[in-house]
């Protein structure tokens, strides 16, 4: 029986092949493109929520569930997919006096908190500036949820929140974002885009 | 008049020797192996209790994530060792499969394309597509990369040669993919033998269609669009498996804690495998055939 010698050595290629290798190249940067694209749309795509009595509009993440009936907020939005804990976005007006600073709202607020978040802690407060140029606060912070089915047995889960509180006219509106620690960073730039995109008329 | 005579002692018929492994008969025999292992852990877990159904240990868990392997070894490797024309390369192309698989595929699908944060709320074809054109062809094109620049194409003398070099490249993938499922803490022993079987089939019935372009465009006159056809074909073959396995898991109606069942994702992946290897080795048959009724013989010399 003949015995087979491999060589490294290949015969030269043709011109299909030369231009087949060259090809998949394109297909796979077309293909990836549209990949990419399709899940940037999917992931970034929005809703328009207004709320007339309120004078807030706002875009939210498309999909969401939209709870617009509460005593305390305008309108909360949360993440039907999410596990363990549902992403939550929300948008609050408080009625302030004329003399009330932002330091006031956050007091107010750090009172109330404790009685409604189990281990509710302060992590960090700062000054920052809205894309209109007006002064806000950026406060984070962070609690636990358990898990309300006790069949389940799970562990407490820890949700780290953020607020913007921003003064206007005679109302102090107060942006909200709750997540779950880990995934808190990743989803982040949605409270960014209904920062961006929240009027107040 | 005339008669043919009758010998006595006929002289002995001398049957052609193939002269290299036989593809598929080894590849089925690692598929059934796998299914079998599968089953019996299945059936040993839910209808005697001889094993608990908790049961997490890693050990258990890389014993059958790594049984693939094992299977290839003992049937493929050693066929491919005792075969009077064995296909050299088949460990390195199996090193490199795994290589790229925990080095590019695995980071690109779980920090860049992400599919589990927006594909389940998408429809049908939705995620056919996005599945499909994000880690169908990226997985894909890089089995092509691997076997377009070790061996392609003077390795490649007949068609089933691209299948043969796929698979391992596509088993290389497989056995990081199951790897990682069983380092999982949270996956118990059947979770992990039925994801591990579910992988490795998908990666091997889709794998062929790589090899099959492949060998094709070694041997054959194809148009210069073709293993770019064959990259999109394979990607969205991903894509439409990823598809039917989200429905054929999760659908339908249970009394249990959940209404899921993997084992029905099991059975779609070794009707995928068993499809696909049947309708390639056709498709190679068939051009074989033609090849030898117009040359003479059936392979690139």
């Amino acid at each position: 029986m003949s015995e087979v010698i491999w060589t490294n050595e290949g015969p030269p290629l043709t011109f299909r092949q030369r231009w087949n290798g060259y090809l998949i190249i394109g297909a796979l940067a077309l293909a990836l493109l549209l990949g990419l694209t399709l899940r940037s749309n999917t992931l970034n795509a929005t809703q328009t929520l207004e709320n007339l009595e309120a004078g807030i509009r706002a875009q939210i993440p498309q999909g969401w569930l939209v709870d617009s009936g509460g005593a305390d907020y305008v309108f909360r939005a949360e993440d039907p997919d999410a596990l363990p804990f549902k992403t939550l976005l929300q948008v609050s007006i408080l009625p302030v006096g004329p003399d009330a600073t932002p330091g006031n709202i956050l007091y107010l607020i750090d009172m109330q908190r404790p009685n409604t978040l189990p281990a509710y802690r302060f992590i960090s407060r700062s000054q920052i500036t809205l894309r209109d140029g007006s002064p806000a606060i950026r406060r984070t912070y962070a609690y636990t949820q358990d898990e309300r089915n006790p069949a389940l047995e799970s562990l407490p889960i820890v949700v780290e929140g953020v607020d913007v509180i921003v003064l206007r006219r005679s109302q102090a509106v107060i942006v909200t974002y709750r997540e779950e620690r880990s995934a808190f960073d990743d989803n982040y730039y949605r409270f960014e885009n209904l920062l961006r995109t929240l009027e107040i008329f | 008049m005339s008669f043919e005579p009758i010998l006595l002692a006929p002289e002995e018929q001398v049957e052609e020797i193939y002269p290299y492994r036989r593809v598929w008969r080894t590849s089925w025999l690692e598929i059934w192996v796998l299914l079998l292992a599968v089953a019996a852990i299945w059936v040993l877990t839910h209808f005697f209790g001889a094993l608990p159904a908790t049961l997490r240990d890693p050990l258990p868990k890389l014993a059958i994530a790594l049984l693939p392997l094992a299977a290839w070894l003992v049937f493929s490797f050693r066929a491919e060792r005792r075969a009077p024309q064995p296909r050299p390369g088949l460990v390195g192309l199996l090193i490199l499969g795994a290589l790229a698989a925990n080095g590019v595929a695995i980071p690109l699908q779980e920090h860049l394309f992400t599919p589990d944060r927006w594909l389940p709320g998408q429809g049908f074809f939705g995620r056919v597509l996005g599945y499909g054109l994000t880690v169908g062809v990226t997985t894909e094109f890089l089995k092509y990369a691997i076997l377009r620049y070790t061996g392609w194409p003077q390795r490649f003398r007949q068609r089933l040669d691209g299948v043969a070099y796929a698979l391992t490249v596509s088993l290389g993938f497989a056995v990081v993919y199951n790897v990682h499922f069983a380092l999982d803490p949270d996956m118990t022993l059947t979770a992990t033998a039925l994801r591990v079987a579910s992988v490795t089939f998908s990666q091997l019935g889709i794998g062929v269609v790589t090899g099959y372009f492949l060998a094709e465009l070694r041997i054959g006159r194809p148009p210069i669009f073709w293993l770019s056809a064959g990259l999109l074909l394979a990607g969205l073959l991903h894509g439409i498996y990823y598809s039917f396995r989200g429905i054929a898991i999760v659908s339908g109606l249970g009394v249990g804690a959940t209404a899921s069942s993997p084992e029905r994702g099991l059975a779609l992946a070794f009707g995928l495998v068993a499809a696909l290897f049947a309708v390639f080795a056709f498709l190679i048959e068939s051009s074989d055939a033609r090849m030898e009724a117009l040359t003479g013989r059936r392979e690139v010399l």
